[in-house]
């Protein structure tokens, strides 16, 4: 009996050290990042280079965040993250209501084709994507990155769907009594009865349009319309320092994520990231 | 009257279910096609498109050519990072779930430090690893070296070697698959739990013998999703590549050791606008991926986690 007690408890202080040693290892590079950005070029770029920064350069922020325009890049990020968001769960809602509740011929191969754009590679789309918004003229706007968005995404279209079924029929049939078409129903029972999943759509798609790299990278020229990873990508400062700028560029791209990643506490600890899991 | 009842209910779902079609045709299906058409011919967006039948697929299947040594460059990178990423995601992503599902202060802390990296943009994220994993001298792994007396290491810069760093960097990319796994361990009876234990099983028994055999619908879902997302890298591989994640600013790294086959296609499309071998490209990622997930697909439908109704 002993014996097995200490063996629960080495297994036990087994999953403890990785836990702590991993949290560990994932905050160092957000720490080393910091320290770098404040570093003077002469600290940074020497063998050994200190850990603390004698003197902060604390003033790169506002260089990065105001002069070289960073509080612009953000500002287009979020907005087409808003407007990707708003897109997204009102169309994934609108097909997902019509999955659910209604009964027609094709349905499983409507269902079935639309499993299957999940498991698809999207990649091998993207030039003839590009060569039709070319043709539109769409090229440096951002309607070839806001306008898929208004045709559902599958992923959220089968988790609102699964959702909406365990909304009571009874409700949609009183509603109907009262004389309410099927469009009235999704938007005065459906949507509102559905707002916990719409949340959870509403999260991953401004996660995905915040974090999307490629479309942004393919179709915009203009550096007014640049999103933050754009900017990134093209980061130039007419500075010796300028990789250390990048690097302050790369901390004011974190802050935003911590924000959200914070407020959005309560969401993420229930798991519910994942509820397209049944 | 019933009949001409469901047949206008009928009628009404697909006007509900018409938006995701008609994109589906027209952002994907239609596309598709085309970018097969394309893949047959010459183009540089400028000129007419030229028929050359199969020429882009063999150039890029035969290694004497550039792009043939390029494509099995991105492709063995690819493969590499798809492989090791999955099995760094399910084997410590499992025991970091375990580590850190029961509820507590320190616990949430840490769940919430680990999935961090998760929610950080591609780039931003490469580029954060820059000054750790980086080429330069001053990067934080050559400064540790150069304190051992050893020689700084060019990783990214190293044919076999860039890949390296961005399977190393999914240690930092757990933070998914650690939250699927945490539902699937919570979704289990703790008196399941609670009856091993009493019968002397260790925390580690109880994991491997009882968490997991339960759990691997969620495991199998996972492995897929790994797998998936593998063989579409691609911010990072860019961010790694920029003048600011390496000091490099060119191409795929140097010697295509930061290749990947959507970064290949990036590059063909959107730098060189060569759309017919990126349109090839984007095939051969096509098929490839489709062998892999229609295998898992079919897989995933006999588990019944997706149903009609």
């Amino acid at each position: 009996m002993q014996r097995i007690k200490i063996k629960m408890q080495m297994s036990d202080v087994f999953f403890r050290i990785l836990a702590a040693f991993m949290t560990l290892l994932i905050l160092f590079p957000f720490l080393w990042l910091l320290l770098s950005s404040v570093k003077t070029n002469a600290e940074y770029y020497v063998q050994p280079s200190p850990f603390f920064p004698s003197d902060p350069q604390w003033d790169r922020y506002k260089y990065v965040f105001i002069d070289l325009a960073f509080y612009k890049y953000m500002i287009n990020s979020i907005f087409l993250a808003a407007v990707v968001v708003v897109l997204n769960v009102t169309s994934s809602s609108f097909v997902a209501y019509g999955m659910a509740r209604f009964q027609f011929k094709g349905k499983s191969i409507v269902f079935t084709v639309m499993l299957m754009t999940m498991f698809l590679p999207s990649q091998v789309s993207f030039i003839p994507q590009f060569l039709i918004f070319d043709k539109l003229e769409w090229v440096n706007t951002y309607l070839p990155i806001v306008v898929p968005h208004l045709f559902g995404a599958a992923a959220n279209i089968l988790l609102v769907s699964q959702f909406i079924k365990a909304i009571p029929k009874e409700m949609d049939e009183a509603a109907m009594m009262d004389g309410c078409n099927s469009f009235s129903i999704w938007l005065r029972i459906i949507l509102p009865q559905s707002v916990a999943v719409l949340i959870v759509v509403a999260i991953s798609a401004f996660l995905g349009s915040w974090k999307d790299s490629m479309s942004p990278l393919i179709y915009l020229r203009d550096a007014n319309l640049y999103t933050v990873p754009v900017a990134l990508m093209y980061f130039q400062a007419p500075d010796q320092n300028s990789y250390l700028l990048l690097l302050t560029g790369v901390v004011i791209s974190i802050i935003p994520t911590l924000i959200v990643y914070v407020c959005l506490q309560k969401w993420m600890d229930k798991g519910i990231f994942i509820a397209d899991l049944k | 009257m019933k009949k001409s009842g469901l047949a206008r209910k009928a009628r009404i779902g697909w006007v509900f279910v018409s938006p995701w079609i008609i994109g589906f045709l027209l952002l994907t299906l239609i596309p598709l096609l085309v970018s097969l058409y394309m893949a047959f011919h010459e183009w540089d967006m400028f000129s007419d498109p030229v028929f050359v039948g199969l020429k882009n697929f063999k150039r890029l299947l035969d290694t004497s050519t550039i792009e043939g040594q390029t494509f099995f460059a991105a492709l063995s990178n690819t493969l590499i990072y798809t492989f090791f990423t999955a099995i760094i995601n399910i084997v410590v992503g499992i025991a970091i779930a375990w580590a850190v599902a029961r509820s507590s202060v320190i616990n949430t802390i840490m769940r919430s430090v680990i999935y961090l990296p998760c929610m950080l943009i591609g780039i931003a994220f490469s580029m954060m690893m820059g000054p750790i994993f980086g080429s330069s001298d001053y990067a934080f792994v050559n400064q540790i070296l150069h304190m051992l007396g050893l020689p700084p290491q060019e990783w990214l810069f190293t044919h076999g070697q860039g890949v390296w760093v961005m399977v190393f960097m999914s240690f930092w990319g757990i933070g998914g698959a650690m939250i699927v796994f945490i539902a699937g361990i919570k979704t289990v009876d703790s008196a399941v739990y609670d009856a091993a234990s009493i019968d002397g099983a260790s925390n580690f028994k109880l994991l491997t013998r009882i968490c997991v055999p339960i759990i691997s619908p969620v495991i199998i879902y996972q492995t897929i999703m790994s797998i998936i997302f593998g063989m579409q890298v691609f911010d990072i591989a860019v961010g790694l590549s920029s003048a600011g994640g390496t000091g490099s600013g060119f191409g795929m790294g140097i010697d295509n050791s930061l290749a990947t086959l959507v970064f290949y296609l990036y590059n063909k499309g959107f730098r060189d606008f060569e759309m017919g071998m990126a349109s090839a490209i984007g095939w051969l990622i096509f098929l490839l991926t489709s062998i892999v997930s229609v295998g898992l697909f079919a897989f995933v439908r006999k588990t019944g986690y997706f149903k009609v109704d």
